[in-house]
């Protein structure tokens, strides 16, 4: 089986970050890069189906500074990686430099991820089923091989999920939850520089997508309920009807 | 003519011993009030003698392991009684197949028998638990305020020639149609004799009745002569769990044994020693392995066995099976996914090491098998996260490295920022927990607060100060912590510094310890406080408090420091109380080893810890570590108990002395 992941060299959202000085990214040194959360379930999806029924596993990202990511991927049992050397926010122009870069490969299974940690757009896997012409399933939450195909469940709103079943190869983009990713040791990344990261030769195209403004959301202040605790209490309660919690 | 040998028979070969003083037959409530303990009748007066009289005689015939394995296959044959050496399960199924004249299989507790077990049960034989089916074992055991006894309290009241040697006698009549497979506790080979013993109480009546007893003993357990092995097996009676069956647990009547019936036929008995690839651990690091003689004295005094998780308790009353094999699972490489489970509950505090008789570094037994584990990526979520963010961040609580200063926010005095270029003689090492948690924060405070005080001049390595790496390496995360060594002695000889002095003894250990040599002082606060008292540098008042000092694992049993705390606070005029289990028998508050970001529900022992203080009326417990504080902190929150006594760090304390 050949099965493409994608895995995003992303910042960790955290109290940490400050805007920059122009308004429109943030200032570098705060921004401490990992690999997306919801890459790695997809990543630990495709090593688990590689361990049960045989697989090769590519790995693929798109940033300029992403092999740290792409090592991880490959300790954790990825067998070589595709590294895309571009920065961009654009989905679009993202899908499309993947596409151009794994044209060449076998095709039986793209995993991702649901979304990205630092942009929640959720949009490059979509775009890269269509421009792939793969039927393609979000939020998935389980995976099971039938004879003809892949049939998936996927998490709703409300705490309902949905079945549904592709013909292969598709493109699953999987939701927290759905494994335990493994850990990557320390050791382990540094064993896995025997693997293959190979540069893709792609250029990208220019992008129609341009950031206005970047800013922080208001904080409001938290407000403290004082008094007795019967006080407190019933303060809390009417709170809660006011929200129509109660 | 050559003469004829004597047929022996099986109850002149099998040699059975038990400690037969009263005093052992107590219930362990009792030994608090009714404690006799009589010096005269110790073996050679302490623990640590005796432990190296046994670990001498365990590498002794471990050292002359293959010599005794050819005799024994060469002489027994004379002895006339059946005799198999196996190399391996596999040959014992054949064995068993051709032995034994029934599919029941009769069984006690015993490590050689478990590693069999599963194999048997493939091959449709039938296992009885004896050991749990023919004792009742009282409820009310299990009940958790019974604390663990320190080795002291446990190990004798007996002496060594109170465990005298007791007869195997068969019941009269028919014997019952079951199969009894025995573990042995040591093997003694002295052509033409062969001496086969045990513990008398690990072979109870049904077993005896059996109409074919299979001895059953890894390679291991064979020394060279009968005194060695009589040695062997009264020194291993008098540590550990005594056998079961000569203390509280009575015999069920009406066991459900009658549907092993009896029948009139002739009895078998033969010894089977299994090697099962343990002369292939004589050659390698693990060789240490092969001197454990399961007297789960490690389990015994194990804080986290039994205590820390309810559903262990629950299933083990009392401390056998499951968790305690660590040794068997080195022996046999094999982490099974049940043992990677409570492979995580192990707080790394040490009590094994110390009670271990035969002087298995059982310890570092489990950190290289966490260490296997960290390797294949299975791990708990939190381990992974914890270790994620080490990486990531550079502590293990997923706060970003530029709070790391905050604790330092309204501390009176000069902070010198060793990051930012200052200079200082001292290098005050914070750690994580006292840089980010808000109640950990004030140890700190106080800490740069005393230092100021005193006019030392001191500086903290700021946001570019990374966890030290000791929780890391007790994980078992090696690769991990030499990167954090490398970029902490990168910064530490930026510093330049005379000495360092540490909020943590976990920092403590692993840098005086586990580090490349540094060439400056290491001092956990507390020692370097009271030098600074003694030196007349800290000026301070005279404090009264009733209060308990709780020395931490890290300070105390791992490094050997008992009195700097303590001298700390009585010379600012504080009389101590002590906990019953104080010093090296200090029972841990269960953080270590990871435990702070693995374990959701406080262990019990440090609940108890609370109840012992406030029986004795004391106001204050006194930590002297991060994890003791903040574990001490919550069990006094979960016992409802903040009216009655309150938590305070060593530095906590001292800051109110401040003039």
């Amino acid at each position: 089986m050949n099965i493409v992941v994608l895995v995003k060299h992303a910042f960790a959202p955290e109290p940490g970050l400050r805007i920059g000085t122009d308004g429109k990214s943030f200032e570098k040194q705060t921004l401490v890069y990992e690999m997306n959360e919801w890459d790695s379930y997809a990543v630990e999806e495709a090593i688990k189906i590689k361990e049960q029924k045989g697989a090769e596993v590519v790995a693929v990202s798109v940033g300029k500074d992403c092999d740290d990511t792409l090592r991880r991927c490959l300790a954790l049992g990825a067998d070589r990686a595709i590294k895309i050397p571009y920065d961009s926010m654009d989905s679009w122009q993202i899908a499309e430099a993947i596409h151009m870069s794994i044209k060449g490969e076998r095709l039986d299974l793209v995993l991702a991820g649901f979304q990205s940690q630092d942009l929640n757009n959720g949009l490059v896997g979509p775009i890269l089923a269509g421009m792939l012409r793969l039927s393609y399933a979000i939020a998935v939450i389980s995976i099971e091989f039938e004879d003809e195909g892949v049939r998936v469940k996927r998490e709703l709103e409300g705490g309902f999920q949905e079945e549904v079943r592709l013909p292969l190869p598709c493109l699953l983009a999987v939701q927290t939850g759905i494994n335990q990713p493994r850990y990557a040791s320390i050791r382990g990344i540094l064993r896995a520089k025997t693997k293959e990261i190979k540069e893709s030769p792609v250029i990208l195209k220019s992008s129609t997508f341009e950031i206005e403004k970047l800013y922080s959301p208001v904080v409001k202040k938290a407000k403290r309920i004082e008094g007795s605790a019967e006080e407190v209490s019933s303060k809390l309660i009417e709170l809660l009807k006011e929200r129509g919690l109660l | 003519m050559t003469k004829e040998r004597k047929k022996r028979a099986l109850n002149e070969v099998v040699k059975l011993y038990e400690p037969t003083s009263e005093r052992k037959r107590y219930k362990y409530t009792q030994i608090l009030s009714k404690r006799r303990f009589d010096p005269s009748l110790t073996v050679s007066g302490d623990l640590s003698s005796v432990k190296d009289e046994l670990t001498q005689l365990r590498d002794n015939s471990l050292n002359s392991l293959t010599e005794l394995i050819k005799a024994a296959e060469k002489n027994f044959d004379t002895t006339q009684v059946e005799f198999v050496y196996v190399d391996n399960v596999g040959d014992f199924i054949d064995f068993i197949k051709r032995f034994a004249r029934s599919r029941t299989i009769v069984k006690t507790q015993s490590e050689t028998v478990n590693e069999v077990e599963q194999y048997l049960l493939k091959e449709g034989y039938e296992i009885v638990d004896t050991f749990k089916e023919e004792y009742r074992l009282d409820e009310t055991e299990s009940n958790i305020s019974n604390s663990l006894y320190t080795p002291a309290e446990r190990f004798p009241a007996v002496s060594l020639e109170s465990v005298q040697e007791k007869p195997l006698f068969f019941t009269k009549g028919e014997v019952r149609d079951c199969t009894a497979l025995i573990g042995v506790n040591a093997v003694s080979v002295e052509p033409p004799e062969i001496h086969i013993l045990q513990h008398y109480s690990n072979i109870g009546r049904v077993l005896r009745d059996s109409r074919d007893l299979i001895f059953l003993a890894g390679v291991d357990k064979l020394v060279p002569d009968r005194d060695c092995a009589a040695l062997q097996t009264r020194l291993c009676s008098l540590f550990g769990l005594p056998p079961i069956a000569s203390w509280e647990a009575e015999p069920k009547t009406g066991s459900n044994f009658e549907d092993l019936g009896r029948i009139s036929s002739d009895r078998r008995g033969c010894l089977v020693l299994l090697n099962n690839g343990r002369t292939d651990l004589l050659n390698s690091d693990n060789r240490e392995v092969l001197r454990c003689l399961s007297c789960r004295s490690c389990l015994s005094h194990c804080p986290a066995y039994g205590y820390f998780s309810k559903s262990n308790r629950k299933r083990n009353r009392f401390p056998l099976a499951d968790m305690g094999d660590i040794v068997t699972v080195v022996k046999f490489n094999k982490i099974t996914p049940q043992f990677s489970e409570n492979l995580w509950t192990c707080s790394t505090c040490g009590m094994c090491n110390e009670v271990c008789p035969v002087s298995i570094d059982i310890l570092g037994l489990w950190e290289k098998c966490r260490g296997i584990v960290v390797e294949s990526g299975r791990v708990p979520a939190k381990v992974r996260e914890a270790l994620e963010s080490t990486y990531l961040h550079g502590n293990p609580w997923q706060y970003p490295k530029s709070e790391r200063t905050r604790w330092m926010e309204g501390v009176s005095g000069k902070i010198n920022l060793i990051d930012k270029g200052a200079k200082a003689e001292v290098l005050y090492y914070v750690g994580c927990l006292p840089s980010f948690d808000r109640r950990a924060m004030e140890i700190a405070r106080s800490i740069a607060t005393i230092l100021n005080v005193a006019n030392v001049d001191f500086g903290v390595l700021g946001e570019e100060e990374k966890c030290c790496g000791n929780e890391i390496l007790r994980i078992g995360e090696r690769g991990l912590f030499d990167e954090l060594a490398r970029e902490n002695v990168n910064l530490f000889n930026m510093a330049n510094v005379k000495c360092m002095v540490t909020t943590s003894p976990h920092c403590y250990n692993v840098f005086k310890n586990e580090y490349p040599s540094l060439n400056f002082e290491i001092m956990h606060y507390t020692s370097y406080f009271l030098k600074l008292l003694v030196s007349g540098r800290l000026p301070f008042n005279n404090l009264k408090m009733n209060a308990i000092f709780h020395d931490p694992c890290y300070l105390g049993r791992h490094n050997g420091i008992y009195e700097d705390a303590r001298n700390l606070l009585k010379k600012i005029g504080i009389e101590l109380h002590e906990f019953r289990r104080n010093r090296v028998d200090s029972v841990c508050c269960g953080g270590g080893g990871g435990r702070m970001w693995t374990e959701e529900t406080l262990n019990e022992l440090v609940k108890e810890r609370v109840r012992e203080a406030i029986k004795m009326g004391v106001d204050v417990i006194i930590t002297a570590c991060p994890f003791c504080h903040a574990n001490f902190d919550e069990a006094v929150k979960v016992e409802g108990a903040e009216e009655k006594v309150s938590v305070m760090d060593v530095a906590e304390v001292l800051r109110e002395a401040l003039p």
